[in-house]
């Protein structure tokens, strides 16, 4: 009887190491809660630096909401968020980083290999972050302006071969997606709803080829935002809701 | 004559004897209400010892009950005074996985007569944390799951009741919380009794409000519900058994689901329903969704008084083909009157725990439906005194399906698809779409939309005899637009 035991614990055991060793990684398998209530930040970093540790793979979210702050990519790593999955921002201020003025759910610096991907969500929650921000402003705990701190939802400095694809961006708190000094981006079916944060869908600075194709900017502001420093930009069937197409000729 | 009033005398002493069942109290078992003492064996004592006597009620007073599964067995009731909380083990290994049943559950009674569970008491299954050390069980390899979707089985997680082919079941009163799984489910029982039942089941994976199965002759009364999964849920599970002869009434429901639903497992049947007076709110999908998906017959449905308030979707009725096995589908002589419904812009279930999932995108607001397939048509529904305040708004550019022969042939069958009101994406339609069926009769109905929409109000496509009756559609900007766009139909408009 122990014996058996025993058996069915290596067994499960091998099965356990064996899709440890599989390109995929299931979210919950790094304790990542799908409830919507549970912060997961640092569970989710710590599933990507494995990953990564691990010379790469997919970090894969299925259906749920997914509570985080801000998260770091990390080279061959891809976010893979599936229909029915949000990754939802958390409101405070604390749980918020990125590069030097570029706060971000989701931010990389001169990584390689990257991505981010699914039919899935990720959620700003502009209004409840920019509450957060205010009043620890306000309070004086925390020093500058508002815009300081306004988080991306995807905010990528100097990194190659990266593919953003599918995704829904929704109610960031800034311009949803930041490339800046970037080579080699394809951003592919992504649909930004900005609502009423008056936000821009894009903005690129520095980079030698991106292409966007098949995107849906549902924005306040002009989507757009390129400075003249990229070069190799592309733009095809990127539309707005009035059905006016997007591109970077200005 | 005297003789015969003796008779019925002593006849009615045995009854009134047999009703007014002795009371037997939980702590006289050993049981402890400190919330700390698993009492699971002490309890089951309980319930066989007043098995053994005849029947009665296992009463427990104030306090907090920690259990693991019971069975509960014939002429027993437990009865839970206001502040007593059966209140669930959060060790998995503390259930159950019955071999007949094959889930797991904090209450089982099997092939059981005369047994219920009343008082104004808590079951409180306290699922989120038994469904996570499951996790950690499967992931340290010492439980076989695996892990679809990143959680167990349903069937490895414990409901809160689980009844099978049980008879005369009465549950009254209580208050029903945090179940890991489904929360309740009476599977093939025969008169069962629902009243007064409180429900909060949002503490994990579907987490449904009640799950009828199969079951004949049963009363669901003044029930308040709110679940993550679907709310007032009946299932047939057997292909040869059927729901059966049912009334709801009064029953309030909210849902990251659907409010009302029959399915999704729909082999048998559901017929003979009277439902009476719902109302649905902050439900992320249909108010009412009709499913046979896996061969049911569904026939002789009345469902009359829905308020369906903040609810994403008011109808769906659906035929498909997904686990039929051979069996024919049917949906047949189903009235829906007198029904007043909004739906929002923004996602109506924005906040609760485990909302449902934002799929099926792009997709503008999506209309009421009944979709039954080319050879299985959905017949003889009546939709009377009904006002549907829908946001409108649909925008081509971001999801587009157009009234073209090839546009309306180009919406999949889905044959196989789990049914949802969002499983076709985008529809052409902003208010209500129907395709395969015939007899289809609105009376008195207004389609109203707060916003302009590209799209017609109503559109049917392979729908034979259907009548518009005293219908209105109120769309702003939108004078003069041909609100019903019938597309290989027989439609009569009569004012």
């Amino acid at each position: 009887m122990n014996r058996n035991k025993l058996w069915v614990g290596l067994i499960g055991l091998l099965a356990f190491v064996t899709s440890l060793s599989a390109k995929d990684y299931q979210a919950v398998m790094f304790g990542i809660k799908s409830d919507g209530v549970t912060l997961n930040t640092r569970s989710i970093q710590r599933a990507v630096d494995y990953i990564s540790e691990q010379g790469g793979g997919r970090l894969v979210f299925y259906v749920g909401r997914y509570l985080t702050g801000s998260v770091e990519l990390k080279s061959n790593v891809t976010i893979r968020i599936e229909e029915g999955a949000v990754l939802v921002a958390s409101p405070s201020v604390y749980d918020l980083k990125g590069p030097d003025g570029c706060n971000a759910l989701f931010y990389a610096v001169k990584q390689k290999n990257i991505g981010i991907g699914g039919k899935g969500i990720i959620e700003g929650r502009s209004a409840a972050v920019r509450a957060s921000i205010e009043d620890q402003l306000q309070k004086g705990h925390i020093q500058g302006a508002v815009a300081d701190y306004e988080p991306a939802l995807v905010c990528l400095e100097g990194c190659k071969e990266v593919k953003i694809e599918q995704l829904t961006l929704q109610d960031a708190g800034r311009t949803a997606e930041v490339y800046k000094d970037c080579r080699n981006v394809t951003v592919d079916k992504v649909v930004v709803h900005g609502g009423t944060s008056g936000q821009k869908a894009v903005s690129v600075s520095g980079c030698d080829g991106l292409e966007m194709t098949d995107c849906y900017f549902d924005v306040e502001a002009e989507p757009l935002q390129t400075d003249g420093t990229s070069r190799r930009l592309s733009f095809m069937n990127c539309v707005t809701p009035d059905g006016k197409k997007v591109s970077c000729e200005k | 004559m005297n003789r015969y009033k003796f008779f019925i005398f002593c006849l009615c002493l045995i009854c009134g004897g047999h009703l007014a069942a002795k009371d037997y109290y939980a702590t006289d078992f050993g049981v402890k209400a400190d919330g700390k003492t698993l009492n699971t064996n002490a309890i089951q004592k309980g319930i066989d010892f007043v098995n053994e006597q005849g029947g009665g009620r296992l009463v427990f007073t104030a306090g907090n009950y920690l259990t693991g599964s019971i069975y509960l067995k014939s002429n027993v009731t437990l009865h839970l005074e206001e502040g007593a909380t059966l209140l669930g083990s959060t060790n998995p290994w503390d259930y159950e996985k019955d071999s007949y049943i094959r889930w797991m559950a904090m209450i089982f009674a099997v092939k059981q007569q005369n047994i219920g569970i009343t008082g104004k008491g808590t079951i409180d299954g306290r699922g989120f944390q038994t469904a996570n050390n499951m996790i950690d069980y499967i992931q340290r390899g010492i439980y076989q799951d695996p892990l679809k979707l990143g959680r167990p089985n349903e069937t490895n997680r414990p409901q809160n009741i689980t009844f099978r082919e049980c008879e005369n079941v009465t549950i009254q009163d209580i208050t029903l919380r945090n179940p890991a799984s489904w929360n309740q489910t009476y599977d093939q029982c025969k008169n069962l009794y629902v009243d007064g039942i409180r429900v909060d089941s949002k503490s994990y994976w579907n987490n449904d409000g009640i799950d009828i199965v199969d079951c004949d002759g049963v009363v669901l009364k003044n029930a308040f519900i709110d679940a993550a999964d679907d709310a007032l849920c009946f299932k047939s599970h057997d292909a040869k058994s059927m729901c059966q002869n049912v009334v709801v009434e009064n029953c309030v429901g909210r849902s990251s689901a659907s409010g009302l639903k029959f399915g999704t497992v729909s082999r048998g049947g559901f017929r003979n329903f009277k439902v009476k007076d719902i109302k649905i709110y902050d439900t992320y999908r249909s108010a009412i969704t009709f499913a046979a998906v896996d061969g049911a017959l569904i026939e002789n449905i009345e469902v009359d008084g829905v308020r369906s308030i903040h609810t994403g979707n008011v109808i769906y009725l659906r035929i498909g083909d997904r686990w039929s096995a051979g069996k024919k589908p049917v949906m047949r002589n189903i009235t829906i009157k007198n029904v007043y419904a909004e739906i929002p812009m923004e996602k109506p279930d924005a906040g609760y725990n485990y909302e449902g999932p934002i799929e099926d995108l792009p997709r503008n607001i999506s209309p009421a439906s009944i979709v039954g397939l080319p050879e299985y048509k959905i017949q003889d529904v009546t939709l009377q005194n009904i006002e549907i305040v829908s946001p409108g708004g649909g925008n081509a550019y971001y999801a587009y399906r157009g009234l073209a022969p090839a546009d309306l042939d180009s919406i999949p069958e889905m044959r196989t698809a789990y049914p949802e009101f969002s499983q076709f994406k985008e529809l052409p339609a902003w208010g209500f779409y129907i395709r395969h069926a015939e007899g289809i009769t609105f009376d008195n109905v207004t389609f109203k939309a707060l916003k302009k929409d590209y799209r017609p109000a109503v559109v049917t496509d392979d729908a034979e005899g259907v009548t518009f009756r005293n219908v209105r559609f109120v769309e702003p900007e939108s004078e003069g637009k041909k609100q019903i766009f019938p597309y290989k139909s027989k439609v009569v408009k009569l004012d």
